[in-house]
């Protein structure tokens, strides 16, 4: 038995030691209030056992968990973290919640998925696991083949019980996709599924912009040889050249209302922007006659000002101007080259692409050039930012794993989520409006 | 250490030999004793006489008990050996600093209660403690530790 012996001598300092911390462990439970910052800021740890029922729960239990990661909200615990025995129900008093409460879970949100012929139902119940009580609850339908719709809206609902903020997942990504070896407009929901192609010409295809309604698309195509811009109606299923002026025609951003297209032309030779009407093209004003080149028009989300990069101090910076053209001012002063400016939806910040140590990175600044904000850094080239609908992320294509993919950022830049999969050759995104679920 | 083995001198053992247990959970198990009249895990048990500091009655503390019949509980409810491990993994992941409570019936045999405690080490639990019931303690074990035969 000797080699039993050396437990009690080791065992005894620390069963000494051990004594204080079962005593500094003694701490009441009192009902806190969930707080909640932006995304990201500090994610809340939320419970998400495997839905009750029948039919395709696995996806829809993947798409709900992936959705919450990826608004950066929450922190969604492995799904074992759990006392619960499988009998248990998911609506009060048909579980316990002390057997949530050793799990760490703020938030609890239990599900059923029941499939029928002819369509699918969930339940979602979320639940606050400190002070035992429901917060909310909904029931959801959609068609037999609608289960990542039906995720999506499961996961928007716990989001807004949760936070009183609307998630994303009821939004699009336009891109120029490189996956047949041409640049092609394709879009892509907000989570990185359901590809669709856009622009089929075997050409170059760039900067894609949504409209506000998300019912267009507007982008540049050497389809016909000069780089012209088109306009994609998807309502219609049509495509429209709009302007085929000689030189380039490019950066073409619709106006809050959809009235206008602001874009860059450079028919006198100079590049300067224009607006035109986004139907016949016909040109309604002239927004800058500087020397040097100007391009890249952001609508305000008022549309009383456009954000714009001029090279009229040198290098591009980002600028700001009435929609008139009236009253140009310089937003920018640090950095040599600054570009693609992004007006926030909530209009108190523009986001832009800054090069630094020869790496292009994502920045946000107020209107009035004063606190700029860097949202990435030290990630490869990190490009085109473009606003989620409530202003709350910044999309962006990055290159840190290597090929180019979607990225999302919270305003502070400490959640960053990867939405686009596979090889990459996702670029130059444009983040649509809420569209229909 | 922990080297010793069945073969080490040729003969049979005859007795367990629970040194690799010991060596495994000493590098990082703190362990530590406390006695809780007030817990309320609903699982029926003798638990082990022994004087402990007393913890205050907590619903958002982690039990691990195990029956004298070898019944493994987390909370109130009994789930099967394996599951009780995903679990209790997934629930150390989770909570790197959550301490365990480990409540065995005092009839169970000291190696059954190191292999729990071994099962909690190999989960990643950091922290367990050894809950018992206060009162007089029987037997002579006051005194010191029994003398090997």
């Amino acid at each position: 038995m000797s080699s039993v012996r050396p437990l009690a001598v080791l065992l005894a300092p620390l069963l000494v030691a051990g004594c204080f911390e079962a005593l500094a462990q003694e701490t009441p439970r009192t009902n806190v209030l969930i707080e909640i910052g932006r995304p990201g800021e500090r994610a809340v740890p939320i419970a998400i056992p495997m839905p009750k029922g029948s039919g395709p729960a696995d996806e829809f239990w993947t798409v709900v968990r992936r959705d919450l990661e990826l608004s950066g909200w929450f922190r969604v615990l492995d799904a074992n973290a759990s006392l619960e025995p499988t009998t248990a129900g998911i609506r009060l008093g048909e579980f316990d919640f002390a057997d949530w409460r050793p799990t760490g879970a703020t938030i609890l949100a239990k599900t059923s998925l029941a499939a029928t012929d002819d369509k699918l139902r969930t339940e979602v119940w979320i639940y606050g696991v400190d002070g035992g009580e429901k917060l909310d609850a909904k029931a959801f339908s959609a068609g037999p083949t609608g289960v990542r719709s039906l995720g999506h809206r499961a996961a928007d609902f716990i989001i807004q019980t949760v936070t009183k903020e609307r998630s994303f997942f009821d939004t699009k990504f336009a891109f120029v996709g490189n996956f047949t070896g041409n640049k092609e407009i394709y879009m892509v929901d907000a989570d990185g599924y359901g590809r669709r192609q856009v622009t089929k010409n075997g050409s170059i295809n760039l900067k894609p912009k949504w409209n506000a309604t998300g019912n267009a698309i507007a982008y540049t195509s050497y389809a016909a040889g000069n780089p012209d811009l088109y306009v994609a109606d998807l309502g219609k299923g049509q495509i429209r050249r709009v302007s085929s002026r000689s030189g380039i025609n490019t950066g073409g951003a619709f106006s809050p209302l959809g009235d206008l297209l602001a874009l860059t032309l450079t028919v006198g030779g100079d590049s300067e922007i224009y607006t035109i009407d986004p139907y016949a093209g016909k040109e309604v004003a002239r927004l800058t006659s500087s020397p040097g080149i100007d391009v890249s028009p952001a609508w305000s989300p008022d549309g009383s000002k456009l954000a714009f990069v001029s090279e009229r101090s040198g290098g591009p910076q980002i600028y700001q101007m009435n929609a008139d053209g009236s009253g140009a001012k310089r937003v920018t002063f640090s950095g040599s080259q600054n570009t693609d400016p992004a007006w926030s939806p909530t209009g108190d910040r523009i986001a832009f692409v800054g090069r630094e140590g020869g790496h292009f990175d994502i920045f946000t600044v107020r209107p009035d050039g004063s606190g700029m904000d860097r949202l990435t850094q030290g990630q490869g080239d990190n490009e085109d930012p473009s606003w989620s609908p409530d202003g709350q992320y910044v999309g962006y294509s990055s290159t840190r794993e290597g090929g180019a993919h979607i990225w999302i950022s919270s305003v502070d830049g400490r959640h960053q989520a990867k939405i686009t999969s596979g090889g990459g050759g996702y670029t130059n995104p444009s983040w649509s409006n809420h569209l229909s679920w | 250490m922990g080297m010793s083995g069945p073969s080490r001198d040729g003969g049979m053992m005859a007795d367990i030999n629970v040194t690799p247990f010991v060596d495994v959970m000493l590098v990082l198990l703190i362990i530590f004793m406390v006695t809780a009249p007030m817990m309320t895990t609903g699982v029926a048990l003798e638990l082990p006489r022994a004087e402990a500091p007393a913890l205050g009655a907590d619903e958002d503390q982690l039990v691990l008990s195990i029956t004298g019949d070898e019944k493994y509980y987390l909370g109130k409810n009994e789930f099967p050996i394996d599951e009780l491990k995903l679990k209790l993994a997934a629930i150390a992941k989770e909570n790197p600093d959550r301490q365990v409570f480990v409540r065995a019936d005092g009839t169970l045999a000291y190696e059954k209660v190191l292999q729990l405690l071994a099962l909690a080490q190999n989960a990643g639990v950091g922290k367990v403690g050894l809950v018992t019931q206060p009162g007089p303690v029987s037997g002579g074990l006051g005194e010191g530790m029994g003398e090997a035969p």
